[in-house]
């Protein structure tokens, strides 16, 4: 434990202020890496941990701050800047060229030249074994990078960062895409990298890895650090307190009453590929149903499935008792399906459009007038979205304001606002507080609770499982597509919870 | 916003204005300019024979607007021109009525629309290319349609829709304003109008939103293959003949003018409005040339030059306006 003290710090940052437009992304962190070890970095979604990576990697100038690099301070205004001090990053979304060989893949940009500009590929291909600590990759290096599987490709890209021969490595979100046998693959390769002492910095918001293979570990939460603790000397739930912060009871409003007694939505067998796979349930009017699950267990799909985003399914619908069939968003809708997608920007607004009209779009029959042609009634649409615009209390100047202008937790309230206008009575939720900040997430739950203490039937989908045991009345635990269990909201607890989900995936 | 323009007048602020307001200031001292230097560019003469040059581009500009407004471009706007004006003038002189010539070639219109839509709406096949196979595709038949000739002796009753006048008003430009308004109407106070906004804004928004994009996008072709067409019928009212060549010398100026329309007051977005002041500068730049008696074809190479300066401004393609 002493030796560990000791070791040397190679980077460090402190009181880190970074601010975006609206928003304080960090606000004062301090984070040190020290020589040959993996320190975990992990938070919530938009709790801003890529954010630090990126003023550490040079992407983002920071608003206050320092950075320092053995004890002298440091500036990158670039990328290339910080890879030149030996900082190399990994990111989630590999940079692997397809059509491009595992040499050409790994000297990307600095191949060896002849003196008339030609790549020289076999002296490129032999170069890779003189990289140092070149992890063995097992396959020709003049192989197409297209014919690699996913944790061939994660040994590429990082032999491809140890030909520059990095002090520190950033990897981000690595395991999103492998499978557990691939894992344990890259934890071993890590392994290897920390004995020739590298420094790695692992990013992930998997709090199992964290133990299996992080030294010290440190909490981003909110734009803050919560704190920095060495994995040996905590436990996860102390890690998982950290994550949290503050009690369950403060973060959401008062449940929802228990739900009535008619059937809001059923489905029966829904599948879909491998995605989703026979899934069966019936959703209550009034009722909160929580969907847990990690990401790839087919909780979007099943939510893009039932609003008939995504055609290709088997399976039976039924709305308050009713086959129907469901083909096209445009169909859900008329059953009074609504969805507010996870990709908030890209699939619930129209940026270029202003409030009232991002509000009215998807009913527009309401606003319209008989003048020999069906004609919109800007006076109607005025009086239809004001009181609406007021009770939910979204910010806006006025009606005419840009949706692209407002503020995440207005915007989300937009599309939710969208939803209420077309009169859905069942409304799925996907990751709703995604990127929102903490007191606009409070108004978020608030109108959650007040829908179904309304009736209307709600599909709650989640990866904050607090806010699925904050509001949800069952909750329905995915994986694999498949639904491994469903829980009592009012009698599972947040450990429990947290139990379940990660013993699905330690166990496979 | 108001409450920063109040304070003061930052850099910021007058590029702001200048990039939604610039092309209409352009267009106001390019009018000045004419106006003072160029003593035949003010007379009564020369101010109907713009309103009569600017009537066909707008007809043309306005029916490709339906389609960039989605994001899809139509190249076939020429063409289908070429081959309506075609079909009218070849039943005219085979001696059918007029009206059902009129009637028969904006059906063409409207079906050549109806097939561009349907591959591109559809299919999903990529307008770009798609059109510019239809425009080979109509384009050869008009040529074996007439041969590669003109068709001449139009009967003189013909002549009404492009070269007649109202007190000094030329009946093309009464059908362009009756069409400006008209589809300026759809786009800003129909739901299908709205809906196509929401489609050109985001399409995938649109269509988590129950709106069907296919349908819309299909409906954009056949609103500029009719357009088309009635450019086409008048284009060939003006000449008094028909020639398979005839719609794509417009083409380009079209184009310019829609991106210009896109530079201007609602940046990166194409609208009706805007287009209007496209046309407007771009038929105010080539009447000042005419005058200027600069040769044609350095009034081409200006044209292409408008079109490429407006691209760079409407800031839809490239990182241009994000720089700013």
């Amino acid at each position: 434990m002493q030796v560990e003290n000791e070791q040397e710090v190679i980077l460090e940052t402190r009181k880190i202020i970074m601010d975006f437009p609206g928003q304080r992304a960090l606000e004062g962190v301090d984070f040190d890496i020290r020589r040959g070890e993996v320190h975990a970095l992990i938070g919530e979604n938009g709790a801003g941990k890529s954010t630090l990576v990126k003023i550490i990697a040079g992407i983002y100038t920071p608003n206050g701050g320092e950075i320092l690099m053995e004890g002298k301070r440091v500036h990158f205004s670039s990328p290339e800047e910080s890879q030149s001090h030996g900082l190399a990053f990994i990111h989630q979304e590999l940079h692997v060229i397809p059509h491009l060989s595992v040499a050409e893949n790994i000297f990307l940009g600095r191949y060896p030249r002849n003196r008339f500009g030609m790549v020289r590929q076999k002296k490129m291909e032999d170069m890779v074994q003189n990289i140092p600590n070149v992890l063995p990759m097992g396959v020709d290096m003049g192989l197409m990078a297209n014919r690699l599987s996913i944790i061939q490709q994660w040994k590429m890209v990082i032999n491809r960062a140890l030909g520059q021969d990095p002090r520190i490595i950033f990897m981000d979100e690595p395991t999103s895409s492998l499978t557990h046998d691939e894992v344990q693959e890259l934890f071993s390769a890590i392994q290897n990298l920390k004995l020739m002492g590298k420094s790695i910095v692992y990013i992930s918001h998997r709090l199992e890895e964290v133990f299996q293979i992080a030294d010290r570990v440190t909490v981003i939460k909110d734009a803050k650090k919560v704190g920095t603790t060495k994995v040996r000397e905590t436990d996860m739930a102390e890690i998982y307190r950290m994550m949290l912060g503050r009690e369950l009871a403060e973060a959401f409003p008062e449940k929802a009453p228990a739900p009535r007694p008619e059937i809001s939505l059923s489905v029966k067998n829904l599948s879909q590929k491998e995605f989703v796979k026979e899934i069966s349930f019936d959703l209550y009017q009034g009722e909160i149903l929580g969907i847990a699950g990690l990401v790839g267990s087919g909780r979007t799909e099943l939510a893009r499935m039932i609003f008939g985003a995504d055609c290709k399914r088997k399976g039976e619908i039924q709305v308050e008792g009713k086959t129907v069939e469901i083909r096209s968003p445009k169909e859900a809708i008329a059953q009074g399906i609504a969805l507010v997608p996870e990709e908030r920007r890209s699939e619930g607004l129209v940026l270029t459009m202003d409030v009232k009209q991002n509000i009215t779009i998807a009913r527009l029959s309401k606003i319209l007038r008989w003048l020999g042609v069906p004609h919109i009634s800007r006076r109607k649409e005025k009086e239809l979205c004001e009181p609406l615009v007021q009770s939910m209390s979204i910010k806006t100047q006025n009606l005419g304001q840009r949706a692209e202008d407002l503020s995440g937790g207005n915007q989300q309230k937009v599309v939710l606002a969208k939803w209420l206008f077309s009169q859905s009575r069942i409304f799925i939720f996907d990751e709703p507080t995604r990127g929102i900040d903490v007191g606009a997430k409070f108004a978020i739950y608030e109108l959650i609770v007040e829908l179904a203490r309304k009736g209307a039937g709600i599909l709650l989908i989640s990866s904050d499982l607090t806010e699925i045991v904050g509001l949800a009345h069952r909750i329905l635990v995915m994986d694999q597509g498949d639904i491994k269990t469903i829980l009592d909201g009012q009698t599972t607890s947040l450990s429990d919870l947290l139990q379940i989900c990660l013993g699905e995936r330690n166990k496979f | 916003m108001e409450k920063k323009q109040r304070k003061l007048i930052n850099s910021r602020d007058l590029l702001f204005f200048l990039g939604r307001f610039g092309t209409i200031i352009i267009l106001a001292i390019m009018v000045l300019c004419f106006s003072v230097l160029l003593p035949s560019f003010r007379t009564m003469g020369n101010f109907s024979n713009v309103l009569g040059q600017m009537a066909i581009l707008t007809i043309f500009s306005i029916g490709m607007t339906c389609c960039l407004k989605m994001g899809d471009f139509d190249l076939s706007v020429g063409a289908i021109a070429a081959i309506t004006g075609i079909v009218v003038a070849h039943m005219l002189v085979s001696g059918y009525n007029m009206f059902l010539a009129i009637f028969c070639s904006l059906a063409t219109g409207v079906l050549v629309g109806m097939m561009n839509g349907f591959l591109v709406g559809y299919l999903g096949l990529q307008a770009f290319v798609c059109t510019l196979a239809t425009l080979s595709i109509i384009l050869g038949i008009g040529m074996s349609i007439t041969g590669g000739m003109s068709i001449w002796n139009l009967p003189y009753g013909f002549a009404f829709f492009g070269r007649g006048n109202i007190w000094n008003i030329p009946n093309r430009f009464l059908v362009m304003i009756v069409l400006l308004v008209g589809i300026w109407y759809f786009h800003r106070f129909t739901p299908t109008g709205r809906r196509m906004e929401a489609i050109g804004g985001n399409p995938a928004a649109a269509k988590m939103s129950g709106i069907n994009v296919d349908r819309n996008r299909f409906l954009g072709f056949v609103l500029s293959g009719f357009c088309s067409a009635i450019g086409g019928i008048i284009l060939t009212s003006a000449l008094m003949n028909a020639n398979p060549m005839q719609g794509t010398d417009y083409m380009l100026q079209a184009f310019g003018a829609c991106f210009i329309g896109a530079a201007t007051v609602r940046i990166g977005q194409f609208h009706i409005g805007g287009t209007f002041i496209g046309v407007l500068i771009v038929v105010v730049a080539v009447n000042g040339l005419i005058i200027l008696m600069v040769p044609g074809y350095l009034t081409d190479m200006i044209k292409g030059v408008i079109l490429l300066l407006a691209i760079i401004m409407s800031g839809t393609t490239g990182k241009f306006i994000k720089r700013i």
